[in-house]
């Protein structure tokens, strides 16, 4: 189980809206908040698209930070970034905005994402196939 | 001859001077790196340092193994160890203090598991322990190659105390004396034991601090 908190709407909201205004510094804010959350534990506590932002947020800043922050031995295009961030924090609202034109492709993915946790989860809570020594 | 059959005095001589030598490692290039590099977490700082640089070659390898199989012996020596916890980063591959789990089980005389917290279905993320382990009680240390926090750690311990493991201690090669979370790893009752504390400014070896 996380350390940490669970990551609410209003809050992931206001931290792409930050990131609209090309501030990396809240990239690595939403990094910091996303990167121990245990996705199988949140798909059973919050609804699909918050779970869908969240996931996309982790998966992304995952990336981001295992090629060009953590190990990496060269000097990176920064304005890359920020232009990046800009994007990303553009798609985050989408995804957690009501009403907007993408809702519903946001519903789906968020869905099929958390969907997959939970199924996560219940083969957690049910390891039936499991045999001594862990032999299937 | 174990290093433990030498009186004690005389092993934290031998203890002392490898300690020494190896903090000489961290001016190997790539070890301590600068500018825009960042840890796990997000936050930013002056310099990171990277474990992996430290063991490509075997003899400053053989060192930071004596290093980190005389913390696993200190805590032996006070409390009944069964097994070693090697954490996986969340980033995945083997990096960090994962490399030297098969030697540091040789040396040490201990079995091991890989600790795996990014593992979406929970109990894969003790990996090595089998179902029938559940009612053994074993007691684990949990190994990282460094902490700057701890929540790692935590983290580690969380998932091997959910499968009836104890974990009282961990040790790490680096910490942060700056950034690391004393009161919750006490609040978790987890004892970490270092050899090294990376100052919060980093101006060379003489900065690094000796945990001896």
């Amino acid at each position: 189980m996380s350390t940490h908190q669970i990551l609410s709407r209003e809050e992931l909201f206001e931290m792409a809206n930050r990131m609209t205004n090309g501030e990396i510094e809240s990239l690595r804010q939403l990094r910091k908040k996303v990167v121990d959350l245990d996705l199988t534990q949140l798909s059973t506590k919050i609804e699909d698209t918050l779970f869908g932002a969240i996931f996309f947020s982790k998966k992304i800043t995952g990336d981001i930070w295992a090629n060009l922050f953590t190990d990496a031995s060269f000097e990176f295009d920064e304005q890359k970034l920020r232009e990046f961030t800009i994007s990303f924090g553009k798609t985050l609202k989408d995804m957690l905005s009501d009403g907007v034109e993408n809702k519903s492709l946001a519903s789906q993915l968020g869905n099929l994402a958390c969907r997959l946790y939970k199924y996560f989860y219940e083969c957690s809570s049910n390891p039936r196939h499991l045999t001594e020594g862990g032999i299937v | 001859m174990s290093i433990l059959t030498l009186d004690y005095r005389t092993r934290r001589a031998f203890e002392k001077d490898k300690l020494w030598s190896a903090r000489e490692f961290f001016e190997k290039p790539g070890v301590i790196k600068t500018s825009h590099h960042g840890f796990r977490t997000g936050s930013r700082d002056d310099y990171y340092f990277d474990f992996d640089y430290f063991i490509i070659e075997p003899d400053k390898s053989t060192i930071v193994l004596d290093i980190f199989a005389n913390l696993v012996n200190e805590i032996m020596q006070e409390a009944t160890i069964d097994i070693l916890a090697f954490l996986e980063k969340a980033s995945g591959g083997t990096v960090g203090a994962i490399r030297l789990s098969v030697a540091l089980s040789i040396r040490t005389n201990l079995p091991h598991v890989i600790v795996r917290p990014a593992k979406g279905i929970i109990w894969e993320r003790v990996k090595g322990l089998n179902t029938n382990n559940a009612d053994k009680n074993l007691r684990a240390i949990i190994v990282s190659d460094h902490c700057t926090s701890g929540n790692e750690v935590m983290e580690a311990a969380s998932e091997l105390r959910a499968k009836g493991v104890t974990v009282n201690y961990a040790i790490a090669y680096t910490i942060r004396p700056d950034k690391i979370e004393t009161q919750k790893l006490k609040d978790e009752n987890i004892e970490l034991r270092y050899a090294f504390a990376l100052p919060a400014k980093f101006t060379g070896v003489d900065s690094i601090a000796i945990n001896y």
